[in-house]
């Protein structure tokens, strides 16, 4: 998504703008010393919380190798969620199947495709359950930052092969574009920037602080991380709500 | 105050305050305006160390503005500085570069820092330009991983220019007014070229 510098109306800001904060807040926007230092660690930052606190998750539609079935990850991808197709408009996954051969055959030896080795691979799994839709597997190739899919052909409604077989990939994304700007929610943006505030700080820039202001920045950043969680873990229906309400009577006994 | 007016004031300072001086042996005023030049320099140098004044860029008092065309050879684009740049702190003689017709940023950072950081993200993935400057070769040089700034074919850089790089008819504004910069130089100078004003000696 390409974000102005100037989206002050808008629920997302760029990292030119983030930037700029963060060196208002280094008192370094005059003679912006920091710059590449700053942006470094805002990249840090957003990829901190992208992964282990952020709830979002991207979509991406991968093109399988004719030869082994195979997608290459995404420049981003920490951590594969699901792989599936959309059928009607409603996601099916595959299943995961950790077990299924990747690309060495049983000698340890790598499958040539050229001699089309690798259609040795069987071809694993039957349709299951009521609605067959489901009958892929895919495994992760962490390794070689690739992904394998077995058993889905990708057939039309009439039954004939797809020139190419497409397929989604869902994953944990560092949310970082290095192809684009960055699209960073507002409720991230005040936390990232005490935690690069924080960690100019204790390095002692753009002065040294005492421990009661550095105490005081850390308590600042806590908050703000609480109230990034607070909305990012917002139940977004009914249904969620009342699970965690459920949970909550669950762990604290009401009297 | 003009940098010619400059090295006269001080060359009537000098004569006021060796009256012994033979007034129809003056002192040359090259001479002089090396002194000067070394002199400037210097209170330049020590204005901006104040890290109050260095932040400040409502204080560009020393600054000069100019318009350079960017080349390129073997896949480096840089521009030439037109003069010598004072070197302050934290290669602050250079207060701004920024393209001519823009006003996008373009972060300043040394050679070294720049070799130490272009294999990180914040450079293929920083919104702005980088720059370095080539003291050795005179120059600028720009670093860019983004297709829409090698479009730059020129740039405006403010420099704090060396005493000796001034033309004559050149301004130069100071914070303190023109009496102050005067005091300062001669002050800094402190040993006073005068003419031999040992000639009654036997």
């Amino acid at each position: 998504m390409m974000m102005s510098s100037n989206s002050l109306n808008k629920g997302f800001v760029g990292v030119p703008t983030l930037i700029s904060e963060v060196l208002y807040a280094l008192k370094d926007h005059e003679t912006k010393r920091y710059y590449a230092q700053a942006l470094q660690k805002v990249l840090n930052a957003i990829r901190n919380l992208n992964v282990n606190y952020a709830r979002s998750y991207k979509e991406e539609i991968i093109v399988l190798d004719d030869d082994l079935k195979s997608g290459k990850y995404p420049d981003s991808l920490v951590k594969v969620i699901s792989v599936g197709v959309y059928k009607h408009g409603e996601y099916w996954s595959f299943t995961r199947k950790p077990n299924m051969s990747k690309t060495v055959t049983g000698d340890g030896e790598t499958y040539d495709s050229e001699i089309e080795e690798n259609e040795e691979i069987p071809q694993r799994g039957v349709k299951f359950g009521a609605r067959g839709s489901n009958i892929g597997y895919w495994v992760e190739d962490d390794e070689n930052c690739r992904f394998f899919v077995r058993n889905y052909e990708g057939l039309d409604e009439n039954g004939n092969p797809p020139d190419e077989i497409k397929v989604v990939l869902r994953y944990r994304s560092n949310g970082i574009d290095c192809s684009t700007e960055n699209c960073i929610p507002y409720h991230m943006r005040d936390l990232i920037i005490a935690m690069v505030k924080y960690d100019f700080a204790l390095m002692r820039i753009p002065e040294r602080y005492s421990i009661g202001e550095l105490q005081m920045m850390l308590s600042e950043r806590t908050r703000y991380f609480e109230e990034f969680t607070d909305i990012e873990y917002i139940p977004q229906n009914m249904d969620e709500f009342l699970d965690s309400q459920f949970e909550s009577y669950n762990s604290t006994v009401r009297r | 105050m003009t940098k010619l007016q400059l090295i006269f004031s001080v060359m009537g300072n000098i004569q006021q305050s060796a009256p012994t001086q033979d007034g129809l042996k003056q002192v040359h005023p090259q001479e002089v305006a090396i002194e000067v030049s070394k002199a400037y320099d210097t209170v330049v140098a020590s204005f901006f160390d104040n890290p109050q004044f260095i932040n400040n860029y409502d204080l560009d008092y020393f600054c000069k503005s100019y318009d350079i065309s960017l080349q390129e050879q073997n896949g480096l684009s840089y521009a030439t500085l037109p003069v010598n740049p004072i070197p302050l702190k934290y290669g602050l003689g250079i207060r701004l570069v920024k393209p001519k017709n823009s006003n996008v940023l373009i972060s300043r950072m040394s050679e070294s820092e720049f070799v130490n950081l272009k294999d990180l993200e914040a450079f293929c993935c920083s919104p702005v330009p980088f720059c370095y400057i080539d003291y050795a070769n005179k120059r600028v040089v720009l670093q860019s991983n983004r297709t829409e700034y090698k479009v730059m074919d020129e740039i405006t850089v403010k420099i704090v220019v060396k005493f000796t790089d001034l033309s004559d008819s050149d301004v130069i504004n100071t914070p303190g007014g023109d009496y102050q910069l005067t005091e300062m130089v001669m002050k800094t100078m402190g040993l006073r070229p005068t003419d031999n004003t040992n000639d009654d000696v036997k």
